[in-house]
C-alpha cells in the first residue's frame, strides 16, 4: 500500500484522519503484526486490505489486485475479535458455510473435520457455539478462516478477550497452522509478546493521525514454541518493542 | 517446592487424579428419572391452578343466578357442547380455515415486504413508520365496511384475518432481518458473499426468534380477525362468529358462551401449536 488515507467524518462535521500517509510493503508468506495504542487505525487498515472501505487517497495492491477483487478471488481470511460465529450452525457448519458462498471462486475445501480436530475441537463437531467456551469458539473462527485456503489472513485482535493460558496455548496452534499454509498473515494485536512471540515483523502505529511509526524485524527461530518466551533474545526484543511503542505514544502527544 | 518449570515432572510420581463427576448408583439413578418424570403430577405443580379454576366455576354459578342474561350455567353450556357437537366442529372448522388462509397470505405478504424493507433503505423510509401506525390501529373496526364491499362470503373474513396479521409480522420479521451482528457480516464480506447468500444464509436465519415472536402474536389475533369478520357479516350463516350472532340474538345464551369456549380452547391450541414449532426450530435460541 502506499500513501494511503482514510478520513471519517465526525459528530462535530470534522474530518478525523483516521490513517495519514500509511506506506507499507507485507513479504507474500510473511507474519507481520500491527501493534499501536487504539484509535491509531489498525483495524481501519485491515478493512481496508480487505475492501470492507475504500481509501481516500493512496492506492492498495494485494498480490496485484485491488482489495475488491482480491475479496471476490476469496483471497483473504477474516478473524473479527469476537468469534462471529452463527448461533444456529455447529461448529462443522460454521466452518463449511464460507466454502457455500461465492461458489465460483472457491479454492477448494480442506478436510475441515480433520483441521478442528487437530486444534483440540475433535468432540464438538457437532456442538452449538453456545454450548463451546470463549477460547473453543475462537479456535473455531481461525478454522474458518484457515479453511479457505486464502493468500492473506487478517486477523484483528482474535486473542483479545481470552484468558492468559488460553491465548497462549491459541497462539501455538496458530502457528502450528500457519506453518502448514505459510499464508500472508496481517496480525492486529496490542500485546507486545504476542506480537514477537508470533511475527516476522512488527508495525509500530501511533494515533492522531494514524501512522506508521517504526518497523521492527523479529529475527527469532522458527517453530517458535513456548520456551522461546523465556529466551534473552525474546525478552530483548520486548524491550525494544516498548521502547518504540512509547516513542509512538509521547510523539503523538506532543502532535495533539 | 520448587517454581522451576519442569520441576515437579522429575521423580515424584503423579498423583492420581481426583473424579469431578459423581455418577449416581443404579437405584439412585432410577429413582431420580422417576422423580423427574413424576414432576408434573405432583399436587405444587397442578393444585394452585386448579383451585383457582374451582373458586371461578364457584362464582360463575352465582354470576349466572344473579345476572341470568349474562352468564349460562355451566352445565347448560357443557349440555350444548356435548349435545351439538357436529354442529360447534362444523363451524369451528370454517372459523379456523378462514383465520388459516388469512394468516397465511398475511405472512407471506409481509414477509416479502419486510426482506424488501431490510434491503432497500429508500423503502424502508417509506414503510416502516406507517406500519408502525397500523400496527397500533384497531384494523378490526373495518370489517363492516369489508362486508359492505366484499359480501357474505369467505373473502372479508380472509381479507380481514390477512389484514390485522400483516403488520405485526411485517415490523417483527423486519427488525429480525437486520439483527445479523457486524463482525459476522464483516466475515462474509471479506468472502465477498453477494447480497442473496447474506440474505439466505445469515439475515433469514437470525430472524427467526423475531419470526416467531411474532407468529405467538398473530396465530390468536388471526382468531380475532376471522371471528369479528363474522360478527359484522349478520347473514352469513358460517362461522363460530356467526353462531355467536344468531345464538345472542334468540337468547340462547348457553350456545353463546359454548362458541366462545371453543375459540378459547382453540386459541390456545394455536399459541401451544407455535411454542411447540418454535421449541423444535430454535434450539440454538437461549433467550
Amino acid at each position: 500500500m502506499h500513501g494511503v488515507r482514510r478520513l471519517y467524518e465526525q459528530a462535530d462535521l470534522v474530518d478525523l484522519i483516521a490513517l495519514d500517509d500509511v506506506d507499507l510493503t507485507i513479504e507474500p508468506g510473511t507474519f507481520v503484526s500491527i501493534i499501536g495504542p487504539s484509535g491509531c487505525g489498525k483495524s481501519t487498515l485491515l478493512r481496508l486490505i480487505s475492501g470492507q472501505e475504500s481509501a481516500d487517497a493512496g492506492r492498495i495492491t494485494v498480490c496485484g489486485l485491488t482489495p475488491k477483487e482480491a475479496a471476490e478471488a476469496k483471497a483473504f481470511g477474516f478473524v473479527p475479535q469476537s468469534p462471529a460465529l452463527l448461533p444456529w450452525l455447529s461448529v462443522l457448519g460454521n466452518v463449511t458455510l464460507p466454502h457455500k458462498v461465492n461458489r465460483r471462486s472457491d479454492r477448494g475445501r480442506p478436510d475441515l473435520e480433520a483441521m478442528l480436530r487437530e486444534v483440540g475441537l475433535g468432540e464438538s463437531l457437532h456442538k452449538l457455539p453456545a454450548e463451546l467456551s470463549g477460547g473453543m469458539k475462537q479456535r473455531t473462527a481461525i478454522v474458518r478462516a484457515f479453511g479457505l485456503r486464502p493468500d492473506v489472513l487478517l486477523l484483528d485482535e482474535p486473542f483479545g478477550a481470552l484468558d492468559e493460558f488460553t491465548r497462549e496455548a491459541l497462539q501455538e496452534q496458530l502457528l502450528e497452522l500457519w506453518e502448514q499454509t505459510r499464508a500472508t498473515v496481517v496480525f492486529v494485536t496490542h500485546s507486545i509478546s504476542e506480537a514477537v512471540r508470533l511475527s516476522d515483523r512488527v508495525v509500530v502505529m501511533a494515533p492522531r493521525p494514524g501512522r506508521i511509526t517504526d518497523i521492527i524485524d523479529i529475527d527469532l527461530p522458527r517453530p517458535r514454541h513456548q520456551e522461546i518466551i523465556t529466551s534473552p533474545q525474546f525478552h530483548a526484543y520486548e524491550l525494544a518493542l516498548r521502547d518504540s511503542l512509547r516513542d509512538a505514544f509521547s510523539h503523538g502527544e506532543v502532535v495533539s | 517446592m520448587s517454581l522451576q518449570p519442569g520441576a515437579q515432572t522429575g521423580t515424584q510420581p503423579i498423583p492420581p487424579r481426583r473424579p469431578h463427576l459423581l455418577v449416581p448408583t443404579p437405584e439412585q439413578l432410577a429413582a431420580r428419572r422417576l422423580r423427574r418424570r413424576t414432576r408434573l403430577l405432583r399436587p405444587a405443580y397442578w393444585l394452585p391452578f386448579v383451585l383457582l379454576v374451582v373458586v371461578l366455576a364457584i362464582a360463575w354459578g352465582i354470576g349466572a343466578r344473579q345476572m341470568p342474561y349474562l352468564f349460562a350455567p355451566l352445565g347448560e353450556i357443557a349440555g350444548v357442547l356435548s349435545e351439538d357437537l357436529a354442529y360447534f366442529l362444523e363451524n369451528t372448522l370454517i372459523t379456523l380455515g378462514e383465520a388459516m388462509v388469512g394468516l397465511g397470505i398475511g405472512f407471506v405478504a409481509a414477509f416479502a415486504l419486510a426482506v424488501v424493507v431490510s434491503e432497500v433503505a429508500v423503502v424502508r423510509r417509506a414503510v416502516m413508520p406507517l406500519a408502525v401506525v397500523l400496527s397500533v390501529t384497531p384494523l378490526v373496526a373495518i370489517a363492516p365496511l369489508l362486508v359492505v364491499a366484499l359480501g357474505f362470503g369467505m373473502a372479508p373474513k380472509v381479507v380481514l384475518t390477512a389484514l390485522v396479521c400483516f403488520f405485526p409480522i411485517l415490523i417483527n420479521v423486519a427488525t429480525g432481518l437486520r439483527t445479523v451482528p457486524g463482525p459476522v457480516l464483516e466475515v462474509y464480506r471479506t468472502v465477498a458473499a453477494s447480497r442473496l447468500e447474506v440474505l439466505r444464509y445469515l439475515r433469514v436465519p437470525a430472524s427467526l426468534p423475531y419470526v416467531f415472536a411474532s407468529l405467538r402474536i398473530v396465530f390468536p389475533l388471526s382468531m380475532i380477525g376471522a371471528v369479528v369478520a363474522e360478527l359484522a357479516a349478520a347473514g352469513s350463516a358460517e362461522g363460530l362468529g356467526s353462531v355467536i350472532q344468531v345464538a345472542s340474538s334468540q337468547n340462547r345464551l348457553a350456545t353463546v358462551w359454548a362458541a366462545i369456549f371453543v375459540l378459547a380452547a382453540l386459541g390456545s391450541l394455536l399459541f401451544w401449536f407455535v411454542t411447540l414449532a418454535e421449541r423444535r426450530v430454535l434450539r440454538w435460541h437461549q433467550p
